[in-house]
């Protein structure tokens, strides 16, 4: 039994298998850089379903609307009470997208009002040190989407964990390549991920 | 009148005066008791010590009344102030008239005159008690009066004298407001535990007394405490959360009222048309959009919205709209319809529009509540996708063939079966078993078509499945299918049910496939009356199969495996993710709430009306997410209140079971791990 295993959400609307390769390169790099227990491949898990408690970190993106139905909502609702993490990333990078608007009208509804997670979280520190805050993504200037760097990422916190981080930097894009390719990068940029995953794991 | 007479009268008149002073005695002593009791504010046990008091003074002084129903003894009792008399009246009283001089010495004194008047005397000082008594009770609740009078000018002139007497929280009457968007009445309720209204509810608590000597929290806020119409009072808005509203008086006496927020629920919205999400080749036509509506208050208006994507990879363009939008002016229930012109919305190739039913309801406090329906999605097929996407709303072709393959092996086995008794029997045995080879293959064919559908191999002579494949029951037909779905990689996906949806698509067709077979070995052995029926239960199957409700599936994601220890620079991983175990509930809340609940019972036998508070102030706490605690903590508070001491073993049962939360009930014994 693996200690951990990288779970992407599925939910009804939209388009939630839009970064196939995403969970392949976040296990590689967990193998990687850690000893930490992980299983060589992700699971899909239904946002509505009881198995999403067996995860504490979840996985979730997408371009297209986000609609949660109230069987999703009221799950989740109870992973967060539950202390899981659940990890949005905007696959548009566009804050203006409708992805953005409609998921985190969906998230506030579950979980309250986003807030900008300051980058001197203990998130940013708890393997990798990334002191500038979130690391930038090369998808962020590429001409599409809002064509922003964003400084933060957003999230919601309870008793001092984070319950919610959410993304507009479009990690979605940045890592969904095949893990044999990051021979090929200088600097790997799946870090980050480390630091998710570990977070996840001890907070 | 003789002396015996007399002594007789006297006698009468004795025996009624000691009956008086009792009864006298005994009833000022009750109502002293009362006045002291009600000036005090006792509670009824110790109301009761008075009315007991007077019986005893009362039953003591009556059994006087004994010794003087003896005649000799009132005799004795008359020549004991009249010496004089020597005994001349004992012994006419006793034994009658016997001579002349004893009658005339008895009669020498004019003692009867003097001992009535000195009987009537006694009976001023009991009457004159129980006067004093009947004025006292009288005067009590006249200073009550005053008291409550007083109350106007206590905020001028401080407390009086009087009033001080007075326990303000004695009793309290609580007045809920709702809000006007409600349309609900008011209501009044006295000495409640616990207020139960709508947020934004306006709550009136007051009470008899002066408005300087009581004070009200509200959580840990003060409140201001009012003097209003002659008695005490402070005003609250129903808060969003559960709150706690103290009210002291400076006796030191506290109660506690929970206040329980109703919440104004959103509207509940189902959308009703379209039924599901449709892939469609070309959007043109109408769709009908249809909702239903509901709302525990009102609702104030209602609306369809649409989003329009298009584009794909990195460039997606969005359009939105509402339409058909409704004033339902504080119904409780509604429906919405709009017949919605695809050919307006110019859908192209790949565009996706997502319909979903909106509604506001008419809070006016903390809403206006929104509820959604579930959103549908409408989706335009690309071209280059009609490979992998289902498009056409024609049945699979693959039933289609096999109905009529099927249809045309049940003529020919009718047909031959009707030659039967013209045949020789070695003819019939070839054409028989001509029409059994036929059935074989179809029977491969349907047993491919489910095989291969969810994800296994087609059934062959090489079959992975294992040879031959004969009959299976279809407990082990489901099982092989179940395995097949279980070995690609989205195992999760297949946890929510008994069952996937394409097995339960499938399953006509397995049937149809265990039906055939029963059909071939009737047919090898020439037996075709017996083969006939399987052939129509095989194909009533597969028609089912074809009118079955069609599913259309994403795309899976390829699963790539990790190869964990390869990054590791170390060994092999055999490549499968394990089921893992959920995390245990953090719940610090219940062992707070076992904590207080302990409390509560050691506080119950000494102070039952804190053990009361305390279940209040458990149940402020599981208002928010234990609803059923809250109920029995209520009920448990209120009779603890009353006092019944059945009553609240039973409540404090309740609470206990609720505290416990619901048992775990076990399918079956684990495993076995040889772990105890």
């Amino acid at each position: 039994m693996s200690d951990f295993v990288f779970a992407t959400a599925q939910y009804e609307s939209g388009d939630w298998d839009s970064a196939p390769l995403l969970p392949a390169n976040i296990i590689d790099t967990i193998a990687r850089y850690t000893s930490i227990d992980v299983a060589p491949t992700g699971v899909i898990v239904p946002l509505s379903s009881p198995a999403l408690f067996r995860y504490p970190l979840v996985y979730l993106t997408g371009h297209l609307p986000v609609r949660f139905t109230s069987g999703e909502r009221d799950n989740l609702r109870a992973y967060a009470e539950r202390g899981g993490l659940l990890f949005v990333d905007d696959h548009n990078h566009d804050v203006d997208g409708t992805f953005h608007k409609t998921a985190t009208e969906e998230l506030t509804r579950v979980y309250g009002a986003l807030h900008p997670v300051p980058n001197t979280h203990p998130l940013y520190r708890t393997f990798f040190h990334f002191d500038d805050g979130p690391p930038t993504t090369s998808h962020e200037l590429n001409g599409w989407g809002d064509n922003l760097v964003h400084k933060t990422l957003s999230g919601v916190e309870r008793q001092g964990r984070l319950t919610l981080l959410y993304s507009n930097k479009d990690y979605s894009s940045e890592w969904n390549y095949h893990p044999d390719n990051k021979r090929f990068l200088s600097v790997d940029n799946t870090k980050f991920a480390v630091n998710l995953v570990v977070y996840a794991l001890t907070r | 009148m003789t002396a015996r007479e007399r002594v007789v009268a006297l006698r009468r008149t004795l025996t009624a005066v000691l009956l008086v002073r009792a009864g006298a005695f005994g009833a000022a002593a009750v109502l002293a008791g009362v006045v002291v009791a009600r000036a005090l504010a006792l509670p009824w046990p110790f109301a009761a010590l008075p009315a007991l008091a007077g019986a005893v003074v009362a039953l003591t002084l009556g059994a006087r009344v004994r010794p003087a129903r003896s005649l000799e003894r009132v005799a004795l009792w008359v020549e004991e102030r009249h010496p004089a008399l020597r005994y001349a009246l004992v012994t006419a009283a006793t034994r009658g008239s016997l001579h002349d001089a004893i009658e005339r010495q008895a009669l020498q004194e004019p003692w009867w005159d003097e001992e009535r008047r000195r009987l009537v005397r006694a009976l001023a000082v009991p009457l004159t008690a129980l006067a004093a008594a009947f004025l006292l009770a009288l005067w009590h609740p006249v200073l009550l009066t005053r008291g409550t009078a007083s109350t106007r000018d206590a905020t001028r002139s401080g407390p009086t004298g009087a009033s001080e007497g007075v326990d303000p929280l004695a009793s309290i009457r609580v007045v809920v407001t709702p809000p006007a968007y409600a349309g609900r009445a008011v209501t009044t309720s006295d000495d409640p535990t616990s207020v139960d209204a709508l947020v934004g509810s306006s709550i009136l608590v007051s009470g008899v007394g002066d408005a300087a000597r009581v004070a009200a929290t509200l959580d840990s806020a003060r409140r201001g405490v009012a003097p209003r119409d002659g008695r005490w009072s402070t005003s609250v808005v129903m808060p969003s959360r559960p709150s706690l509203l103290r009210l002291r008086s400076v006796a030191g006496r506290e109660r506690l009222v929970v206040l329980a927020p109703i919440v104004d629920a959103a509207p509940v919205v189902t959308l009703l048309l379209p039924a599901r999400d449709t892939v469609v080749r070309a959007a043109g036509g109408s769709l009908l959009l249809r909702a239903a509506l509901r709302d525990d208050i009102g609702l104030r208006d209602a609306a369809f919205e649409i989003i329009v994507s298009s584009g794909q990879e990195e460039n997606f363009t969005y359009r939105s709209a509402t339409l058909a939008r409704a004033a339902l002016g504080g119904r409780q229930e509604g429906g919405l319809e709009v017949r919605l012109a695809l050919d307006s919305l110019g859908l192209k190739p790949g565009d996706v529009l997502q319909m979903r039913a909106v509604a506001h309801d008419a809070n006016t406090v903390t809403g206006p509540g929104l509820g959604s329906s579930e959103t549908r999605a409408l989706r335009v097929a690309r071209a280059g996708e009609y490979d992998s996407v289902s498009v056409d709303p024609a049945p699979p072709g693959e039933p289609e063939g096999q109905v009529l393959s099927q249809r045309m092996l049940v003529t020919l086995t009718e047909a031959l079966d009707k030659r039967r008794p013209g045949l020789a029997r070695r003819t019939l045995i070839s054409e028989s078993q001509r029409i059994a080879a036929d059935q074989a293959r179809l029977r491969k064919r349907v047993g491919d078509v489910v095989f291969q559908r969810i994800g296994g191999e087609p059934l062959s002579e090489e079959s992975t499945f294992g040879t031959p494949v004969g009959k299976l029951t279809p407990e082990e037909l489901l099982a092989r299918a179940q395995a097949a779905t279980k070995s690609s990689a989205g195992e999760t996906m297949d946890a929510e049910g008994d069952e996937t949806p394409i097995l339960a698509v499938n399953k006509p067709l397995l049937e149809a496939f265990n039906a055939m077979w029963d059909a071939g070995r009737a047919l090898e052995l020439g037996e075709t009356r017996q083969a006939l029926p399987p052939m129509r239960r095989a194909l009533a199957a597969i028609e089912r199969a074809r009118q079955a409700e069609r599913i259309y599936l994403r795309g899976r994601p390829s699963a790539v495996v990790v190869d964990v220890a390869h990054a590791r620079l170390a060994g092999k991983d055999k490549g499968i993710a394990s089921q893992r175990e959920p995390r245990p509930v953090v719940d610090l809340a219940q062992r707070r709430r076992a904590g207080s609940f302990a409390r509560a019972t050691a506080l119950l036998a000494r102070d039952p009306d804190a053990a009361a508070d305390t279940l209040l102030v458990m149940r402020v706490g599981a208002l928010e997410d234990a609803p059923a605690l809250a109920a029995v903590l209520d009920d448990a508070a209120r009779t603890i209140r009353r006092g019944d001491a059945g009553a609240i073993a039973l409540a404090w049962t309740r609470v206990r079971r609720a505290l416990g939360g619901v048992p775990i009930a076990r399918g079956s014994l684990p495993a076995w791990s040889g772990a105890p």
